[in-house]
């Protein structure tokens, strides 16, 4: 090949290159290749939260700390991908014996929510009956008296609805029930399946009632006396749970039934705390090691199977041991959600919560009890916010300031150097669509001030140029041949060009390496442009140095001289 | 050139003199990147507000110093101590109460929150000490490459200490450049409150990597011509025979740079003014230093 095919084979590369570039760099992107290609705003420019966690380790053994971090990372991570934030970037850090996870989230808009997400601990314990306190004669004989007048106000009021319709119900207990939870709602239950309610209370209201009946007789359990009404009855999958057809024979068909209730509160004979007082136990959520959805084999019910550690598992055992016979109930933020009578000492640190619940709610309760099982606390140490706005403002004045910078330089390159000037501006046009093409490709996250320092770089660019150029014109003066003065240019000022970008890499680089994200950002589009900026400074300009030194003659004005 | 050294050298001096005086006087003002603390820019649409004594008022948040600075933009930039995301939360409900208040339409309040950002003591002196080791790492990299750089001139004359001067004073021009970049923001710091943050460090750094090569160029220049002219010419000639050579050179590829920056100075965003101002000042005093002062020091050191 001659050298002047080599050289215009070399011009056509140059020029698909630079027109894969422009194509990349068109703000909408080469649909016709792959969606839109975007360039990827840091968080200073898209908006967003860059969150800093610190993680409590001290109760955790040195060896296992990594892998407890790690772990509360991933947690996180799956609680921000709920959030459904675009492209959230999580990272845990070491440093200096501080355990840090780094939450970026880019885009998003309700940050107070995120934050609340991410915080989140689910508080898992669980409690015993507190020991009751023995009346005196006299504490007993009035409560006594209290509670026969609170029966006697139910058989009044019984009597007053139990042929009247269900707003009737409604009504009363709107402004008679003590049932604090139920009473606004007119006494409303709610659809409910069989287990959530005292045995007292749901043979009433599932077995002896059919649908818009008020049980004739006042019903007494642990908490009072309840005049029950049932409204309504349906039937559920619970498998797919949907409601469906009722049928007798299969098990995983079960019946719901809606009931109100007027609740008349009474008085414990046996203790002096309240009925529902619990007392705290060692055993919480710490020694959880593992939740998980399991079906009863007999009702075909979800339910809750968890798995205690090793200390854990030796608490259930005392724990259970010394309550034969009577309640332990689980607390889920502070709210009961089951109060299982144990039946026998359980060792194996293996137990299971038999909620009312359904698939979803078990699964939703398993994956808050994993997370709140970690053991590792996290802390917001710091944070940065930033509104779109202010980025996408940003980004316009950048890219202003961008073009400006270019065509002043390209103006004094031509002013200076002229035709090799020109030449070098081309060589900057080109530098600069491949460049935001790679950013877009590879892709490179651009933050404010790596879009300075990208901005930076084509004043970088052209160094090279200035280098070569007054190169070739020492040689030009020195009665060289255009095309000779050209190749020595280009080889003698190469050890310059290599050193000048050498020393700002280094620079550039222990930014990449120490700097936080925001100074990073900045090292990383410094360092692509320089090295970028080597290629198209002097391979491109010499290719068109030297196409159109064939045409032209020596020396004279165009050259500079 | 030479002839000239003592103007440039008193000129410089002076330079220098006054940076160390205002670095002295006033200090730096560290940003909360380095001492910790919150940062919150909003934006109203009604009357100003006076946001540092309503947040002072609030004796129960505990804000103590509540500095507000009004930006080119229009918006306010509140600085305070750190503050946890419950107390920020509270510190926005306060601020747009009273900008209710002071609105008095009370329909709507034009508050809006640009950025918030909040850094705990502990981050700030990890990033504190993260830059002092950007700032020695790049120093070490580049007495390293001037050693690089010069590695042959040793063999230049084996009587002659040249070689360990050449470093030695590229190393003298760029402590030069940055004590006056650095003291320039003193007097910023001082009384513009501009703040010495992590983007500060890293106009630094860059301007230490970028400037020391101008420096080189001319030295490489002088190591050529000493062996060309077999040290027949006196040291003088040569220093300014080889400065002429360079000069067009130097001037050009930071002209060319200083171009975009002024670019950006100009038309780019407000939020990193000052991170190109430390470039900007940084470059073209690392461009006058390698020039007039790095080959000045040499020769008054050799002559």
């Amino acid at each position: 090949m001659t050298s002047a095919s080599k050289i215009r084979l070399q011009a056509i590369l140059i020029l698909i290159i630079a027109v894969f570039g422009a194509l990349f760099t068109w703000p909408k992107g080469p649909n016709w290749l792959r969606d839109e290609v975007k360039l990827h705003l840091g968080l200073d420019l898209a908006g967003g939260a860059h969150l800093i966690y610190q993680a409590d380790v001290s109760n955790i053994p040195e060896d296992s700390r990594d892998s407890a971090v790690q772990g509360t990372r991933d947690v996180i991570e799956r609680r921000v991908n709920a959030l459904g934030v675009g492209e959230p970037v999580m990272q845990t850090n070491k440093s200096e014996g501080h355990y840090r996870i780094i939450v970026e989230l880019p885009g998003i808009t309700d940050i107070k929510q995120a934050i609340a997400k991410i915080g989140d601990t689910p508080v898992l314990e669980f409690k015993e009956q507190a020991e009751p306190v023995p009346l005196t004669p006299e504490e007993r004989q009035e409560r006594e008296k209290y509670n026969k007048a609170q029966k006697e106000k139910a058989e009044a009021v019984l009597s007053e609805i139990i042929d009247k319709d269900d707003a009737a119900f409604a009504e009363k207990a709107k402004n008679l029930s003590e049932d604090s939870g139920s009473k606004d709602k007119g006494g409303d239950l709610d659809f409910a399946q069989k287990g959530m309610f005292v045995p007292e209370f749901e043979e009433v209201l599932f077995d002896k009632l059919a649908d818009s009946q008020t049980y004739d007789k006042i019903v007494e359990t642990m908490f009072g006396y309840h005049i029950i009404r049932r409204v309504e009855s349906r039937c559920k999958d619970t498998k797919t749970d949907k409601i469906t057809e009722c049928a007798d024979n299969q098990a995983n068909i079960i019946q719901e039934v809606r009931g109100r209730h007027i609740l008349f509160l009474k008085q414990s004979l046996d203790s002096k705390a309240p009925l529902d007082q619990w007392k705290n136990t060692e055993l919480s959520g710490e020694h959880l090691k593992k939740a998980a959805v399991v079906f009863d084999q007999q009702t075909g019910f979800p339910i809750v199977s968890l798995q205690f550690n090793d200390q854990g598992a030796k608490l259930f055992e005392n724990i259970t041991g010394s309550n034969v016979g009577k309640q332990v109930a689980i607390f889920l933020d502070g709210a009961i959600i089951s109060a299982p009578r144990v039946n026998e000492k359980i060792s194996g640190g293996n137990a299971v919560i038999t909620g009312n619940f359904t698939v979803t709610d078990a699964r939703d309760l398993t994956k808050r009890l994993n997370a709140g099982a970690l053991p590792v606390n996290i802390n917001l140490i710091s944070q940065q916010r930033i509104g779109a706005s202010l980025g996408s403002e940003a980004v316009q004045k950048s890219f202003i300031a961008g073009i400006i910078g270019m065509i002043l330089v390209a103006l004094f390159m031509i002013a200076y150097y002229r035709l090799p000037g020109l030449i070098a501006s081309m060589a900057l046009l080109v530098y600069s669509l491949i460049i935001i093409a790679l950013f877009k490709l590879i892709p490179v996250v651009m933050t404010l001030s790596g879009v300075a320092g990208f901005i930076l770089t084509i004043g970088m660019a052209v160094d090279a140029n200035v280098l070569i150029f007054e190169r070739l014109k020492e040689e030009l003066k020195s009665g060289k041949t255009l095309q000779a003065a050209i190749d020595e240019g280009f080889s003698r000022a190469w050890s310059s060009i290599r050193d000048s970008n050498l020393s700002t890499l280094i620079s550039a680089f222990i930014l990449i390496w120490l700097g936080e994200s925001m100074i990073k950002g900045f090292g990383v589009t410094l360092a692509i442009g320089i090295i970028v900026s080597m290629f198209t400074a002097i391979t491109v300009t010499r290719v068109l140095l030297k196409l159109m030194a064939r045409s032209g003659k020596r020396g004279g004005w165009v050259w500079g001289i | 050139m030479l002839k000239y050294r003592r103007i440039f050298f008193a000129f410089s001096g002076f330079l220098v003199a006054a940076s160390i005086a205002s670095l002295i006087l006033f200090g730096l003002n560290f940003g909360i990147d380095f001492t910790g603390g919150s940062l919150l820019e909003i934006k109203t649409d009604g009357e100003q507000i006076a946001i540092e004594n309503i947040l002072e008022s609030e004796k129960n948040l505990n804000l103590g110093d509540v500095r507000v600075q009004r930006t080119e933009e229009g918006s306010f930039l509140i600085r305070m101590r750190d503050v946890s995301q419950e107390e920020y939360e509270k510190i926005l409900e306060i601020l747009k109460a009273s900008d209710a208040a002071s609105t008095d339409n009370g329909i709507e309040t034009g508050i809006k929150e640009l950025r918030f950002e909040s850094i705990g003591p502990v981050i700030g002196s990890e990033l504190k000490q993260k830059a002092v080791w950007q700032i020695f790492l790049v120093v070490a990299g580049i007495t390293l490459y001037i050693a690089f750089a010069f590695r042959k001139v040793s063999k230049l004359k084996e009587k002659s200490k040249i070689s360990w001067k050449f470093g030695i004073s590229a190393l003298v021009a760029l402590i030069h450049d940055v004590t006056i970049t650095t003291g320039v923001f003193a007097i910023l710091g001082k009384f513009l409150k501009v703040e010495i943050d992590s983007s500060f460090v890293a106009a630094i750094l860059l301007v230490l990597g970028y400037s020391v090569n101008d420096t080189i160029v001319v030295f490489d220049r002088i190591r050529e011509n000493l062996i060309h002219h077999k040290y027949s010419l006196n040291l003088e000639h040569i220093i300014n025979s080889s400065i002429r050579q360079t000069l067009m050179r130097s001037i050009n590829t930071s002209l060319t740079v200083l171009l975009v920056l002024f670019s950006l100075l100009i038309f780019g965003s407000a939020s990193i003014f000052y991170f190109t101002l430390a470039l900007t000042i940084g470059i073209a005093v690392g461009t006058y230093s390698s020039i007039f002062i790095a080959s000045a020091l040499l020769y008054e050191w050799e002559k």
